[in-house]
């Protein structure tokens, strides 16, 4: 009994042994690294800004009689990490009906921005990261001969802005650039 | 008139080293180093979403885009040893990332024109099995050079998107073993190696008794050659009549003409002086002549660290003989004890 267990002890070191050496004749380190590698997307993002002289333009809005000038600076910013071409949209009511520009003018700026005729104002050149555009329009003026049917009525100029990454989409013209979003 | 050209050149130069500068900033290189000694492997650059990020330069990527990443692998090991470089793919590290990855196109190329990887980021492609990047020895380095190309149909619902891919980087380390011979005749017979018909080959000093040195892995015909390493590159150099060729992954670089090479073949501090290399580490050894199964090689352990699973093979047959020692003697008390009750 006791030599069978030597005998096995023997088998055993002998195991050993022979595991070692099998090893030797391998590499001598063998290293398991991992390496989790992330791509991630880009966005573009930009803010509608209104101001009336330097402050915040009033969200409840403010009481105009006929033949006054509001002031109102609207201008866009590019809060996002990526340029991006931008064309605005006005939709200007009282009361849910469109207004005649007879009735209400805005003194477009047409240095900065290119009238589309297709209802959308293009801003001429691609706007950087941080950037803000030049205004587009920085006053309202209504009409003096508006009479006592326009009082107690409610005016909406309603903004919209549609950007679309400049990068990798390059264009002559603002006119000429593709992938718009679609109209909400 | 001089003092004018002067400064004008000053500052034309100045202006075209600075214009530079936002062009070497953007694209970020990546780096895989391994120190040797088992150590961990070492990614950088990493990124706020994983430590071991290596696609640096694919962050808030646009659609239409088309970006490169330059991966360079090191073996900064300080002894002289060479190792085996071996990559595969996991592909994306959970489903969640599928949707926004599969409309991601990447391709990994080596040197060469034929891609390691060419499929949408969240496969695995040609990257699913382990593939050997190469042999790297000392101060050596490789590049992987990966393009992701993102569609310009990439819509807005993937705005803001992240994807994650799982690589994994294996090293194997091996030694540079010296060939060793006995001759059949004597054992004690010194003997000296010389290329005959451009097969390394065993030579008696002492009878005619000569025979051709074999490779380990294939078992096919040696030749004698050096590896040069310069600039982070490797570059083999094999004699060829008077001059000598230096080549790179198959590919022959440049020639040398042999007065140029200084005892290339002695292992050591000798100098190898090769033209238009100025800085080199150099390492002589013996390759097999079919080198090309180096590269083709699966490699045999799929997880895990074979060094390490031998190991505690090795614990574990020893706990087992010093358990059997350990109750052998316990028992052997136990039975003398016996004797001694039972004797009172």
């Amino acid at each position: 009994m006791r030599r069978k267990k030597l005998l096995i002890l023997l088998i055993a070191m002998a195991a050993a042994l022979v595991t070692l050496l099998t090893q030797s004749s391998l590499a001598f380190y063998s290293i398991l690294g991992e390496a989790t590698n992330v791509i991630t997307s880009g966005q573009i993002k930009c803010k509608i800004i209104e101001k009336m002289g330097n402050a915040d333009f009033p969200a409840e809005g403010v009481y105009i009689l006929p033949g006054s000038t509001v002031s109102k600076k609207v201008s866009v910013k590019n809060v996002g990490e990526n340029p991006f071409w931008l064309r605005v949209k006005l939709k200007n009511t009282m009361d849910n009906s469109t207004i005649s520009s007879d009735f209400m003018e805005l003194d477009l700026n047409k240095t900065d921005w290119i009238d589309g005729k297709d209802g959308f104002f293009y801003y001429k050149k691609p706007l950087e990261p941080e950037a803000e555009t030049e205004k587009l329009f920085t006053q309202v003026k209504i009409a003096g001969g508006a009479d006592n049917g326009h009082s107690g009525k409610t005016i909406k100029i309603a903004i919209y802005a549609y950007a679309v990454q400049s990068e990798y989409n390059d264009a002559s013209s603002p006119l000429n650039v593709t992938g718009w979003p679609a109209e909400s | 008139m001089n003092k004018i050209k002067k400064i004008v050149s000053i500052f034309i130069c100045a202006v075209m080293i600075f214009g530079c500068l936002p062009l070497a900033s953007f694209a970020k290189d990546a780096n895989v180093t391994y120190s040797g000694n088992s150590g961990k492997l070492i990614f950088k650059p990493g990124s706020n979403h994983s430590p071991t990020d290596l696609f640096a330069n694919f962050k808030n990527v646009m659609p239409g885009a088309s970006l490169t990443q330059k991966i360079t692998v090191k073996n900064k090991a300080k002894n002289n040893v060479k190792v085996k470089i071996y990559l595969r793919s996991l592909g994306s590290t959970d489903e969640k990332y599928n949707d926004f990855l599969n409309q991601l196109t990447l391709t990994v190329t080596e040197d060469t024109d034929t891609p390691l990887f060419d499929a949408a980021v969240d496969q695995t492609g040609g990257l699913t099995e382990w593939v050997c990047l190469g042999t790297l020895y000392s101060g050596g380095e490789l590049d992987l050079n990966v393009t992701l190309n993102v569609p310009t149909t990439l819509d807005n619902q993937y705005q803001n998107q992240i994807g994650k891919i799982k690589w994994q980087f294996v090293i194997d380390e091996l030694p540079i073993k010296k060939p060793t011979w006995k001759c059949p005749v004597n054992e004690k017979h010194s003997y000296h190696i010389e290329e005959i018909d451009g097969i390394s080959t065993f030579v008696c000093d002492d009878c005619d008794s000569r025979e051709p040195m074999k490779c380990d892995e294939c078992g096919g015909n040696m030749r004698r050659a050096a590896v040069v390493i310069t600039g982070g590159k490797t570059y083999h150099v094999y004699p060829d009549g008077n001059r000598h060729y230096v080549t790179k992954d198959g590919k022959t670089h440049f020639y040398v003409n042999e007065k140029n090479i200084i005892d290339y073949y002695t292992v050591g501090d000798k100098k190898i002086d090769i033209k238009n290399v100025s800085e080199y580490k150099f390492y002589d050894f013996y390759e097999c002549v079919d080198n090309e199964h180096h590269h083709t090689d699966p490699r045999p352990p799929q997880t895990g660290d074979p060094t390490h699973i031998y190991l505690w093979l090795l614990l574990f047959i020893i706990f087992i003989a010093v358990a059997m020692i350990i109750a052998t003697r316990k028992r052997k008390i136990g039975k003398d004890g016996g004797e001694e009750r039972a004797k009172c």
